[in-house]
């Protein structure tokens, strides 16, 4: 037993006190011993599953999702592969693949000729990664089945970050696990899709896996054991409080181990404290952070960068931490794989996160590229909405990837703006993703299953971006702290739960007191666009009535109206041409500098406004801070009296002068 | 004969007084430098004048990545006609400096130096253009070559991937990015020179010029690319001069200054090509055989 189980030790007897909850239904003991020349895995797995609702049911669905790289016709493959000719793997010896070869009742009940393949999505019948079993009884409420299985599994050519490249193995999805069983509903238990890896149930995990010596392991939880064989290395994790459990292995030679840790003191900048105390108003004890140890695993040939991976990580917990609540593990390893599994890089697992970096990146100017900082925020994101709240990445994938995406969105614009990490000035988060919005040519809907989107590229604009986006509107709305606030609740009422989008907008009307089911409907269950406009502004004299007038049993001249003197009657029409109906601001400017602000409901097609004023309007704004992230089509938000050239020099000064600079290098050829 | 014809040197000296006798190419190509991406400013200006002019004041500012979102949104409409501006313009600049390199050449060599006007020594090029435009090809296939013959032992190396390359060659591969420098200046050179062996009274062959040229380059190494480098190094650090102020200062971008630097920057580099093709006359042992710079080892 090694110290670093210490905290684990103590966390699991201060848990073992409290209240069996969703944290709590499944327990894994695997054993695996890892071939490194075949890439197999050859294992036993001994799993206690507790049936938490109050629904009997009399069967058990597998995940057996290394099944999906087992030919170009999975359904993973198919999705994958779609229109493109894109070669999974180099060569037949690439494929990936899990059998069951023993699955038994720990009375000895033999279950595998019950054992049978399912298809619930698309009946594709070359996809074999869900299985089902009927016990021989149900399984009662509030009562438990134990099983042990036996099973082969060999791993792929690196596919979507799973699979060896060389004699690097990351192996995630790789054990048969079991599904979610959600009562009445039965059991939710996906085949496993080109655009989503992950919905299982809380639990405990040990794990003993067997490597050859000399190799370094990198795991979800904590090693609590280790044993030198002959010729292998045993080591013992355990995790508790996780849905998944992953791994990775390699030789010395090619990979590193750098320990660290992550000390509060040391490594919340003061800024983003200060700024978290008055954004969630608490108090400076509720934000205090655990300590907690960082294990990097890096190719020995970026060892260079290992600081700089170990600070990022210390900054996305700090981030993640102070608004989200504190990390709930003692431990979590970060993985930077090889370039030549680079494909393995970008990837949450429960306490453990694949990132990626290059030896270029320890060279002047490529050193300023924040490739690893932007990687590390997103997965350890990840630790928070996909590990901690354990929502279903298959029916609601923007609930993980979207809620992600905004806070690495937020956390790289915090580092940027505090100056946290040197790096160069490049379009924040925000701009990158509203562009990426506007060149989609549909309205999109996010709130989808994850494969039931027109491609890849709609799924990963809708989950990721558009959703990140749309909080950011929301965050605009309701403002920075009750969204921070709202952010946070959620987080800590779906802690080891598994969250739907009714909690997350459950959180955010509590916290806020306000009615917000109109902006998530829109948001993210329609495909409507946000689309204001100023349709037109108009200047009138109101010097008075003009023709005649009746006075006195008769008509009289009014004469000719004065009009110097007299006030502009200023006519303002907004329009929303877009479908999303929600309330939007405006700002007018006068002639003598006063600003006004005003509100419009929007619930009409269009609005119109006619003030008297002594001066003349000279600039309106609709939405002048951008509070609509949503909104791509801005060009038409913006109206003056006199049109501004510098504008336009201000936004292109750099043209002229880079097209001679193209014309500069063709000269000297000629 | 062919010895000394390789062993001789280009002299920056006689090439800055050779382009302020020609100023009036200088002015033209200055002009020309500038008006053939004209066309493609007025596209871009076209599309999103109507949208940007609306801005509020710099003062009032817009939400972050507004102004590049609504310039995107009115780029998109016009992207055929704006390649078609922008590939116009490289291709009047190209057409032009092989107008003017034939015709400079052939002035020099032929009309004695005498006083001529700038219709007349185009002229002087047109007759030539196409040996000159034939080098110009010559030259980039040459410079292509080179890069692809760099990379070859990588390529064949056997990593799977670009990434895995970067990673186990990083070394070799930064070396690799100073040796094509060094290739660039190599071809500038060779080409300069062989475009004045060229007119030479021999009517050698573009490709025997272009070789000529090359060992020429290589057997007086230093004088050759040690003036290409005195030429270009100022002309490329004076254009990056306007893009660096408006970097460095967003408050210069709105008004005249950048636009200022910008036309200085490029009367700049015009005289600085000028000099620097003007500076390779002196191998052809016609002109300016006074002595400069450090003598290489024959």
């Amino acid at each position: 037993m090694t110290l670093r189980a210490l905290p684990w030790l103590i966390g699991s007897l201060l848990l073992a006190g409290g209240a069996i909850a969703q944290d709590d239904i499944v327990r894994y003991e695997i054993t695996v011993k890892l071939d490194p020349v075949g890439h197999r895995l050859e294992g036993t797995q001994r799993v206690r599953w507790t049936n938490r609702t109050g629904v009997p049911t009399s069967e058990l669905w597998w995940h057996l999702y290394l099944n999906a790289f087992a030919s170009t016709e999975t359904t993973f493959m198919r999705e994958r592969m779609a229109g493109r000719s894109w070669n999974p793997v180099a060569g037949d010896n690439g494929w990936g693949w899990v059998r069951v070869s023993r699955l038994e009742l720990t009375d000895g009940t033999d279950l595998l000729p019950r054992f049978e393949f399912a298809r619930p999505d698309d009946g594709n019948p070359e996809d074999f990664t869900v299985a089902r079993v009927e016990l021989p009884r149900p399984v009662l409420p509030g009562s438990s089945v134990e099983l042990e299985l036996s099973f082969e599994a060999r791993l792929p050519e690196i596919v979507d970050r799973t699979g060896h490249a060389g004699d690097f193995h990351m192996i995630g999805q790789w054990f048969p696990k079991l599904g979610v069983f959600e009562g009445s509903s039965g059991w939710n238990c996906h085949q496993f899709h080109a655009a989503s890896e992950f919905y299982a149930d809380f639990g405990s995990y040990r794990v003993e896996v067997t490597v050859p010596r000399d190799w370094v392991v990198g795991a979800s939880g904590v090693e609590v054991e280790r044993e030198i064989l002959e010729d292998a290395e045993r080591l013992v994790f355990a995790a508790d409080k996780v849905h998944d459990f992953a791994w990775c292995a390699a030789p010395d030679s090619l990979m590193a181990v750098v320990e660290g840790e992550f000390d509060p003191g040391r490594d919340v900048p003061p800024v983003w404290l200060d700024r978290a105390r008055r954004t969630l108003g608490l108090s400076a004890a509720d934000l205090e952070l655990p300590p907690m140890y960082l294990r990097l695993l890096v190719p020995r040939t970026q060892l260079a960068l290992a600081d700089r991976m170990l600070r990022s990580s210390r900054l996305s917990l700090a981030w993640f931490g102070l608004l989200y609540g504190p990390y709930p593990y003692p431990q979590m390893t970060v993985v930077a794989p090889p370039p030549d599994g680079l494909r393995a890089g970008g990837m949450e697992y429960p306490t453990l996160i694949t990132i990626s970096g290059s030896r270029l990146l320890t060279v002047p100017p490529f050193s300023r590229l924040p490739w690893i900082e932007v990687v590390t925020v997103h997965e350890v994101g990840h630790q928070y909405f996909y590990g901690v709240v354990g929502s279903n990445e298959f029916e609601e994938p923007w609930l993980d990837e979207g809620l992600t995406s905004f806070a690495e969105n937020e956390c790289m614009a915090a580092i940027a703006k505090d100056g946290l990490v040197p790096l160069w000035r490049a379009a924040s988060g925000w701009a990158r993703d509203r562009h990426r919005l506007g060149r989609y040519p549909l309205p999109l809907m996010v709130d989808q299953w994850a494969w039931r989107f027109r491609n890849l590229g709609a799924y990963g604009l809708a989950t990721y971006h558009k959703t990140a986006v749309a909080l950011k509107s929301l965050q605009g709305l309701v403002g920075e702290d009750r969204f921070a606030r709202a952010m946070r609740s959620y987080v800590e009422r779906q802690r080891f739960r598994h969250a739907e989008a009714g909690d997350l907008v459950a959180a955010f009307e509590e916290v806020t007191g306000d009615n917000l089911g109109w902006f998530f409907e829109q948001a993210l269950r329609r495909d409507v666009d946000v689309d204001w406009s100023v349709l037109g502004v108009r200047h009138t004299r109101s010097a008075g009535a003009r023709g005649m007038e009746w006075v006195d049993d008769r008509w009289r001249d009014r004469g000719a109206p004065d009009e110097e003197g007299s006030e502009w009657t200023v006519t303002v029409e907004i329009g929303r041409r877009g479908e999303f109906v929600g309330p939007v601001e405006v700002s007018l400017s006068f002639a003598d500098g006063r600003r006004e602000r005003r509100s419009w409901d929007g619930q009409g097609r269009w609005t119109r406004w006619q003030l008297s004023s002594e001066d003349r309007l000279t600039q309106v704004m609709v939405d002048p801070e951008g509070k609509w992230a949503l909104e791509t089509n801005r060009d038409d938000n913006y109206w003056r009296d006199e049109p501004r050239r510098e504008n336009v020099r201000r936004a292109f000064w750099w043209l002229s002068d880079t097209l001679q600079m193209v014309g500069l290098l063709l000269v000297p050829w000629s | 004969m062919k010895g000394s014809l390789l062993a001789r040197r280009p002299s920056p000296r006689w090439g800055v007084r050779h382009a302020a006798r020609l100023w009036r190419l200088v002015v033209a190509c200055w002009v020309v430098s500038v008006l053939s991406f004209l066309p493609a400013v007025w596209v871009v200006d076209g599309a999103v004048s109507p949208a940007l002019e609306n801005l509020p004041d710099a003062e009032l500012g817009v939400p972050d990545g507004e102004v590049q979102l609504i310039a995107r949104g009115a780029l998109r409409e016009v992207v055929a006609p704006l390649r078609l501006a922008v590939l116009s313009g490289v291709f009047t600049l190209w057409m032009w400096t092989v107008l003017w390199h034939a015709g400079v050449v052939n002035w020099t060599l032929w009309a004695g130096g005498r006083r001529v006007r700038l219709g007349e020594l185009l002229g002087l090029g047109v007759v030539s253009w196409w040996r000159y435009a034939l080098l110009s090809l010559l030259s980039a296939g040459a410079a292509i070559g080179a890069g692809v013959a760099l990379l070859l032992p990588f390529e064949m190396a056997g990593e799977k991937s670009y990434p895995a390359l970067v990673e186990q060659h990083l070394v070799p591969l930064l070396a690799m990015g100073v040796a094509g420098v060094v290739v660039v200046w190599v071809v500038w050179a060779t080409t300069a020179r062989a475009a004045w062996l060229i007119g030479l009274p021999e009517r050698r062959s573009v490709v025997v010029a272009w070789l000529l040229g090359l060992a020429g380059t290589l057997r007086v190494p230093l004088t050759s690319l040690g003036t290409v480098a005195l030429w270009a190094l100022p002309a490329v650090l004076i254009s990056s001069v306007p893009l660096a102020v408006g970097v460095e200062f967003p408050a210069l971008r709105e008004g005249l200054a950048i636009p200022l630097l910008g036309q200085l920057a490029a009367a700049v580099r015009a005289f600085c090509w000028v000099g620097l093709f003007a500076s390779f006359a002196p191998v052809t042992g016609l002109v300016g055989n006074e002595p400069d710079l450090e003598h290489d080892s024959p």
